[in-house]
This record gives C-alpha cells, sequence and structure tokens, in this order.
C-alpha cells in the first residue's frame, strides 16, 4: 500500500530524512516512534505530498506522490500535527468544504453524518470550530481526515494535547478505524505505539532505526533475562542470601524505593530460570519478598537504547524517585543521582 | 476549485471585510453618481475612472492580503496542499472569489446606468468599455496582492506591501513626470497601469492593453503558485 525507498529529505544544510525506507501493506496500523525533532512529521509530510522529497521515491498504491500527486492523494487522509481549521465554520461546514474539496463521490449528507457519528461529535456538528475544545477540534481533524473513506490514513500526534479519557477515546477510534484502513500513526509517546500498534518504526535523526513489532523488539534487544525483586531485611543478608543461590552471576542493590525494603537486580547464568530458586532461598531465610518480576525492557528502554540517549537510559533503568534519607543506597545507581534529578 | 471559491466567498461575508470594502465603494459610487446626475450628464461611464480608481488601491490589499498568509498562519494550507487538487486551482479559486467581491463592489454602476437609460439615451458601448476596464484593472491587482500574500504569515505586512506595490505600478509614470525625467516618464507610462487604463476612459478598445493585462495578471498567478510550491521545496 506504502512503499517509500531512499527517502531523503534535506533543508538547506540540515538533511532532515537520511535514507528512509519501508513498506507498509493493506491493513496494518504502523506506529512511528521518535523524539520530538527527529523527523516523524517531515516523513509524514513527504508521504501526504505536502513536502517535495529532496531523493528517493513515495508510491501509495502505486502511485508516485510527485509525478501522480492526485491520485496518490486521494487515497490519504491525513491529520496533521496542529489539525487544519477554518475556525470561522462550524464543523458541518468544514466538513462539507473538505468533502467539496476532495470531490468525493459519496452521497454528501449521508456520507457527513456517518462520519460525524463515527467519531461522535453530532452534539457540537452545528458549532463553530473556533468555540471547541481541544479534544473536539482534534475528532473534527480525524473526521477531516475521513472524509472520502481514503484507504490511508495519516495521523501525526492524534492525541497530543488531550486529557486522559479523550486519549482512550481517540485510541479506541484508531483501533476501530486500523479494522478497515492502513494506518500510520506518529508518537513520541510510547505507550500509545504499544496500545495501538502492531508494528513499530523507530526514527532518530532523521534515521529509521527499528522497524519490528513491538514484541519482536523488546525480545530481540532485551539480551538478560535479570530479575528486580523488592525483599525486606538487611541489605547484607540479602545479598548473602541471593549470592547462595545456584546460578545466579552477580546482585546489586538498586536502593530503596519503598521503607522497609530495598530494591535488587539479580543477574543469573546464562538461559537459566531462577525465580522458584530464589523465592524458595529467601523464603527459606525469612527474607519477605514483596514484589518479583523480570527485568524485561519496555517500549521505552528500547526505545532510549536505540536512540543512545544514555543520561535517558540511565534514568529509566535505575531508579531515581528516592527519598532524601536514603543515603544509605550507594550503589551504581546513587552516582547518577545528581544528573537525574536534574532532568526531572 | 469550486471548493475552494465557495469557501473564500462564505470567508468574505462572514467577516468585516468585505462590508467596509462595500460600503466604501457604494459611498463613493454613490456620491459621484449624485454629482453626475446633478450635473444632468448621462457620463455614468466614466464614474470609475474617477475617485473610485484611488480607493481601489487602498482597497483591494484588504481583500487578497489574507487569501494565502492566513493560510500559512493557521496552517490551513496542510489540508489545502495534501487535497487531490492542483495548486493552479486553488490559487485560480481564491482569485476568483477576489474578483467577484470586487464586481460586486461595481456592481451600483450598472444600477446608475440603468437609471440614467430611462432619461436619456446612453452609449452602452462605452460602458462595456468602462467595465472590462474597471474590471481588468482589479483583477490586475488582485493578482498582485495574492502573490504578494503568498510571500509571508503577515496580513497586515501583505496589505502594507500591496498598497505599496499598487502605487508604484499604477502612478510610476506619474511620479517619474513629478521628478521630471521626461525619458524615464515615458518609458514607464508603457507599463504603469494607470496609462493603460485611461485609454479606456478615452473609449478606445485597444488590444493591447487588453493583453497586457492579462499578461500580468498570468504573470502573477504563476509567480503565486510558484511561491506556493516553492515552499514544499524549502
Amino acid at each position: 500500500m506504502i512503499k517509500v525507498s531512499g527517502l531523503s529529505k534535506r533543508y538547506g544544510t540540515h538533511l532532515a530524512v537520511k535514507d528512509a525506507s519501508f513498506h507498509i501493506s493493506k491493513g496494518e496500523v504502523v506506529g512511528f516512534l521518535g523524539p520530538n525533532g527527529a523527523g516523524k512529521s517531515t516523513i509524514m509530510n513527504i508521504l501526504t505530498g505536502y513536502l517535495s522529497l529532496t531523493q528517493g521515491s513515495v508510491e501509495i498504491d502505486g502511485y508516485n506522490i510527485m509525478s501522480d500527486p492526485e491520485l496518490a492523494k486521494k487515497r490519504i487522509g491525513y491529520l496533521p500535527e496542529i489539525p487544519p481549521l477554518y475556525l470561522d465554520m462550524t464543523v458541518r461546514e468544514y466538513l462539507y468544504f473538505i468533502y467539496n474539496l476532495k470531490k468525493v463521490r459519496f452521497p454528501k449528507k449521508a456520507h457527513i453524518d456517518e462520519i460525524i457519528k463515527l467519531v461522535r461529535i453530532t452534539e457540537v456538528s452545528e458549532r463553530l470550530i473556533k468555540n471547541l475544545s481541544k479534544g473536539f477540534r482534534q475528532r473534527v481533524g480525524i473526521a477531516a481526515a475521513l472524509v472520502g473513506n481514503p484507504d490511508v490514513l495519516i495521523l501525526d500526534e492524534p492525541t497530543v494535547g488531550l486529557d486522559p479519557k479523550q486519549i482512550i477515546e481517540i485510541r479506541d477510534l484508531i483501533t476501530k478505524l486500523g479494522k478497515n484502513h492502513t494506518i500510520i500513526l506518529s508518537s513520541h509517546i510510547l505507550s500509545e505505539v504499544q496500545a495501538v500498534c502492531k508494528r513499530v518504526i523507530i526514527i532518530n535523526r532523521g534515521h529509521i532505526i527499528a522497524d519490528d513489532t513491538a514484541e519482536n523488539l523488546s525480545k530481540n534487544l532485551s539480551d538478560d533475562h535479570s530479575l528486580v525483586a523488592r525483599i525486606i531485611g538487611r541489605e547484607d543478608d540479602v545479598i548473602a542470601v541471593l549470592n547462595s543461590v545456584k546460578d545466579v552471576k552477580s546482585v546489586s542493590c538498586l536502593g530503596e524505593l519503598e521503607t522497609g525494603s530495598r530494591d535488587y537486580h539479580i543477574e543469573p547464568s546464562e538461559g537459566c530460570d531462577i525465580r522458584a530458586e530464589v523465592s524458595k532461598r529467601l523464603a527459606e531465610r525469612g527474607k519477605v519478598i514483596l514484589s518479583l518480576r523480570s527485568n524485561e525492557l519496555t517500549l521505552e528502554q528500547i526505545f532510549l537504547r536505540l536512540t543512545g540517549e544514555d543520561d535517558m537510559r540511565r534514568y529509566f533503568e535505575a531508579p531515581v524517585n528516592k527519598t532524601e534519607e536514603s543515603d544509605v543506597a550507594e550503589d551504581a545507581a546513587a552516582s547518577d543521582d545528581n544528573e537525574d534529578k536534574e532532568e526531572i | 476549485m469550486g471548493a475552494i471559491y465557495k469557501r473564500e466567498m462564505r470567508a468574505y461575508f462572514t467577516s468585516l471585510i468585505s462590508y467596509v470594502f462595500f460600503a466604501a465603494f457604494f459611498a463613493i459610487e454613490g456620491l459621484m453618481f449624485a454629482a453626475v446626475y446633478e450635473a444632468g450628464s448621462t457620463t455614468v461611464y466614466a464614474i470609475p475612472f474617477m475617485y473610485p480608481l484611488y480607493l481601489t488601491v487602498f482597497l483591494i490589499p484588504l481583500l487578497t492580503m489574507r487569501t494565502i498568509s492566513e493560510d500559512k498562519r493557521q496552517k490551513v494550507d496542510q489540508v489545502l496542499l495534501t487535497a487531490p487538487i492542483s495548486v493552479t486551482s486553488l490559487i485560480m479559486g481564491k482569485f476568483w472569489a477576489c474578483l467577484s467581491i470586487y464586481a460586486i463592489a461595481n456592481a451600483p454602476l450598472l444600477i446608475f446606468q440603468i437609471i440614467v437609460s430611462y432619461h436619456a439615451s446612453v452609449n452602452w458601448l462605452l460602458f462595456l468599455y468602462a467595465i472590462l476596464g474597471t474590471m481588468l484593472l482589479g483583477a490586475t491587482l488582485i493578482a498582485i496582492g495574492i502573490f504578494i500574500s503568498s510571500l509571508t504569515e503577515s496580513t497586515a505586512l501583505a496589505a502594507v506591501l500591496s498598497i505599496v506595490a499598487n502605487i508604484v505600478i499604477m502612478f510610476v509614470s506619474s511620479i517619474f513626470e513629478l521628478i521630471g525625467i521626461e525619458a524615464l516618464t515615458k518609458a514607464a507610462s508603457a507599463f504603469a497601469l494607470l496609462d493603460r487604463y485611461t485609454s479606456f476612459s478615452d473609449s478606445i478598445l485597444k488590444l493591447e492593453d487588453i493583453v497586457y493585462y492579462v499578461t500580468v495578471i498570468a504573470v502573477f498567478i504563476f509567480l503565486s503558485v510558484r511561491s506556493v510550491e516553492k515552499r514544499r521545496w524549502a
């Protein structure tokens, strides 16, 4: 459905997108993930024909965006980062305008009514757009993208600036739309991409640095099967107990996250599952486990690892929300403390 | 183009700008007509060559200042440029909308002419020349205004620049005449819009004048299209 090969975009001397290639088949829901300024919006603007490309080619359903722009654009519904709305029009007038602009052939009123119902803006459909809240404006933007029922939807940060309830509603809507549309959405919020998209393309400084399903990314990159445990008891004792467990390679204390307990990072020998043994041994020695979880990488950590934001990575990997009195924790994590606090 | 035209017309009629525009034109045309009528003259066709001309220079930028700059500022250009229409039809939609407003502003001239025709025989051909000249002049200034609007995101700046440009292109030969450089005056009168315009008022329909106007309009429409497209390549 969408074929991008060797795409580059240069702004003067600045190369915003470097040699990006990917292929999105019909019906896929793909998330573009990347920090602000990574080039997500630039790529989307090129896909929709708003910006030109410096090198490479973009094909939408077989139509080249540069040589057949009108046919390619007809297949795309685009929601830019800031919904492009005429504030002096009512919602219905605006959607009728978009309908005429896109030269849609469906029965006008029925088509627009259906979209209004789908994105749930019925109650504001006769109001001026300038009087609508951010959440409703965002939905009007999505409605405009849906006019003409294009096969491809490109949504640039569709939930930015919305409250949690609206975010959930928009996500549900996107999931619903994903059933019969090809969707690309961008976000710098990782949980959002995880919630809605099966496939994730991670972009940093104009490069595509990963392109896979969220699960695969997490599987491939989390090389260790280490555990994080929260245990009550004296630090020395607990470390001694943990070290006595077979197949434990190393143990380090991460500090006090909850009063009265400490968190420990336990690394097993290659390919060993030590959870049962750890829990048994600690119980025998009267150490209470408050929690025990495997240290699989979340999308956040994958993202930071891939984008190589080292300071940020330490922030996520090492606990930082320690209280002032926990100055006992003098391990590796603590040494990053000052830096991390500044970042917060 | 139809969608853009409709949307622009709607925007004019729901904002104050077009009403200010109409009020100014209607008032001055009405005053002129009263004077002409009082004097017992039938030269209604000559009205547009009098004071409304000076009004045009200042008022057309009011219409054109927001055409493209406002879209850019509000980021609405993203929806327009990603829609399956060409940039040319986008610009033309806006151009025809401006021209329609300008035509409505000049509509009273027709009414005046009809009123006069009850009392005396009028030369409709002369009237037609005058209207044609007026429309061509307006269309030229609109094309220039749209081009200037495509250069900036600020509507105020677009208005000011358009007024300056209009004054220069309209009165360039008069300005040189004032300074007293004869060669330049002669050269400038070849392309000064006003000099072309007055030939219509002299009731001479010259093909070269029409060609001149249409060419200037086409050039500025073309430049506007390039200017909007240029942003894609920036």
